[in-house]
């Protein structure tokens, strides 16, 4: 007979899990400017500086807040 | 292979970034050289090859700009992400490739003799919350009481002692700012270290952005019961004012910056009724151009600035 471990306990703070707040940023249409080296819309305007650009708090489309990236 | 830009600008980030954009155009229009990439874009899209002279010296191409190594005058470190392979490898040529490239491409690039906003290891240090609250706690920036523990019982005791409500907040995790009961600190606790910390009443809370020796402080004003816990989890009932601060806290802010290395970094204070500045943490890549966007604090000219001298001296 064999048992399996259990799985369904988690640590205290998990319960608290970050909730996702807002949307991240819509890049429909976005596609990067290789002159420019920035992101612009369809009609060739910046994207930041559209309303999908400016209205996510995230300001950019990984949803990643101000935990940056731990890369080193 | 194009002609390698002069002293430019390396902006290590991903592509779809409309913060680093911001700061991008500043340049632009200065006539500023850049180089823009991702490390994503490596080994398929990148080509690197430096060679050891008395620094790393050689190239760095995409195919439509090449990067002279020798000549980079500052790197804004923003949210590059995880390399993307080539198909066909199998997954320990994979996980080989990508530990190589780490290596590789993240090490001669973290040894550019330049001015970094900020050095990827200056940013990993800053980033641990245990250590930010040592240094602002030394330097007197009060921060709140605070507990690390995965005991129950120690926890439980701190929450005792306090006479205050409790708060857990993230280590690492993704994990919401909440007040919690002090009676549901159960055997889940040990499962993982936690901080708890005393709840400091708040007349309302400041982000404090930071470029080199310029200051943003902009108050936000929390208009829901979710907000004035955690402001981030209710963005739509937020507003926004730019303000000042207090000597005293840029002094030890200055310090703090000195501290970990910093040339940015994206402060968070609760201001109390009686107006005491508290420390909470420091976001040492941080976001800023919502706060830029809402009340015109010009931080994106700010980074392009230092980004454009290549030096925090005056």
């Amino acid at each position: 007979m064999t048992t399996t471990a259990p799985t369904s306990r988690q640590p205290f703070a998990m319960r608290y899990a970050a909730r996702q707040t807002s949307e991240p940023a819509d890049a429909t249409g976005v596609t990067y400017d290789r002159d420019l080296q920035i992101a612009v819309t369809s009609d060739g305007n910046p994207w930041a500086h559209t309303a999908q650009g400016e209205t996510s708090s995230n300001t950019n489309s990984d949803s990643k807040n101000d935990e940056g990236t731990d890369f080193y | 292979m194009t002609e390698p830009l002069g002293e430019a600008v390396l902006v290590l980030t991903n592509r779809l970034d409309s913060t680093a954009d911001l700061v991008v155009e500043h340049l632009n229009s200065r006539c500023v050289p850049v180089f823009r990439c991702d490390t994503a874009e490596f080994p398929t899209e990148l080509t690197l090859t430096a060679t050891l002279a008395d620094r790393w010296a050689g190239v760095l191409d995409d195919g439509h700009r090449t990067l002279d190594l020798a000549r980079v005058r500052s790197v804004y470190f923003r949210r590059p992400e995880e390399f993307r392979l080539p198909d066909g490898m199998s997954e320990a040529g994979r996980r080989f490739a990508a530990a190589q490239s780490r290596a590789g491409f993240v090490g001669v690039a973290a040894a550019l003799p330049c001015l970094w906003i900020n050095h990827p290891a200056r940013d990993a240090d800053a980033n641990h919350k245990p250590w930010q609250l040592a240094v602002a706690r030394r330097l007197g920036l009060d921060p709140p009481r605070s507990i690390i523990t995965n005991d129950p019982g120690a926890a439980r005791s701190f929450a005792a002692d306090l006479g205050a409500p409790v708060i857990t907040k993230s280590l690492g995790a993704p994990v919401d700012t909440v007040v919690i009961d002090p009676t549901q600190l159960d055997d889940s606790v040990r499962l993982c270290a936690h901080l708890f910390q005393e709840w400091i009443d708040k007349a309302h809370e400041v982000r404090l952005t930071v470029v080199g020796d310029r200051f943003f402080p902009v108050e936000i004003h929390a208009g829901s019961a979710a907000a004035r816990v955690d402001w981030r989890t209710d963005y739509k009932n937020l507003t926004y004012r730019p303000t000042a601060v207090p000597d005293p806290v840029r002094e030890r802010v200055s310090a703090f910056m000195r501290a970990f290395g910093l040339v940015f970094g994206a402060f968070d204070f609760v201001v109390t009724p009686a107006g005491d500045w508290r420390f909470l943490e420091v976001n040492p890549n941080g976001q800023w151009s919502w706060i830029e966007h809402r009340t015109g604090v010009p931080v994106s000219r700010a980074l392009a600035d230092l980004l454009e001298k290549g030096s925090t001296d005056e």
